[in-house]
């Protein structure tokens, strides 16, 4: 059996962390959640995830701005990101893409399968920065 | 070589009347982007570009029970999935170019070509987002 990918799940809200956790480990990932910014930063340098998934709207520093500050890190840039998110304009999901996220998952009704599809596709087969 | 751009016969229609349509729209955008082994940039880049013509099309619209028809294409190069194009049609009642406009900085983002024709009274808007940047 092979280990659980680590995923850094970085979400505010409790009841929410704790739906998509369950969804997570269902699916065979461990997972580690953050409920700011700053915390989001500092388990991202300590565990050294293999993906995290990230709201936009957090205490603190926002999920744009964690985003942008994990992607200049050379220590973490590597790690692919994917914004999960209720802000689910084009504007919010081209801030998301330029501030260095692999993929923008809008919170809708397939939120659930459209992040497990996006974590199997960047997780055994990472991101080649097209776009 | 010869570069050859083509069609992938395998593509989605949907019919967009309110914003759910949209998330439809998006969720399908990511099956065939799984199954052709497109990368999720320029899926996301697609999904913003979707949303930002739906917007125009059924909140900025002149006509309040507009809707639109999108039809999702793999673009192929050399037989190879390189991106998607985007063919939506829709009824508008005013100048479609003046309404871009307003949605500049999203579409010059979103999509790397852009052609607008006009047959009737149905404007048909063509995008196309390539896997990297200017590639045609």
């Amino acid at each position: 059996m092979t280990t659980p990918k680590c995923i850094l799940l970085v979400e505010d809200s409790p009841t929410q962390s704790q739906q998509y956790a369950a969804h997570l480990r269902a699916n065979n990932y461990e997972t580690i959640i953050a409920e700011d910014g700053f915390l989001a930063l500092n388990m991202a340098e300590r565990h050294k995830p293999d993906l995290i998934v990230l709201d936009v709207n957090l205490p603190g520093l926002d999920g744009f701005q964690v985003c942008r500050r994990l992607k200049r890190d050379e220590n973490l840039a590597s790690i692919p990101v994917v914004m999960l998110t209720a802000a689910d304009t084009a504007i919010d999901t081209l801030h998301g893409i330029e501030a260095g996220a692999d993929d923008y998952i809008p919170k809708d009704v397939f939120a659930i399968e459209n992040l497990l599809s996006t974590l199997q596709t960047l997780i055994t087969q990472p991101a080649t920065g097209g776009g | 070589m010869m570069t050859t751009i083509s069609y992938n016969p395998d593509y989605v229609r949907i019919h967009i009347a309110e914003m759910y349509d949209v998330a439809v729209g998006r969720n399908r955008l990511r099956q065939l982007a799984d199954k052709y082994y497109l990368s999720t940039i320029p899926r996301a880049r697609a999904a913003a570009a979707i949303y930002t013509i739906t917007d125009l099309v059924l909140y900025k619209s002149d006509n309040p029970t507009a809707a639109l028809d999108l039809d999702i294409y793999v673009l192929l190069e050399n037989d190879e999935a390189r991106g998607f194009e985007l063919q939506f049609s829709a009824p508008f009642t005013t100048d479609i170019s003046q309404k871009f406009l307003a949605a500049e900085w999203q579409l010059e983002r979103a999509c790397d070509e852009i052609g607008i024709s006009n047959r009737g009274s149905m404007d048909h808007i063509v995008m196309r987002i390539w896997s990297k940047r200017g590639v045609v």
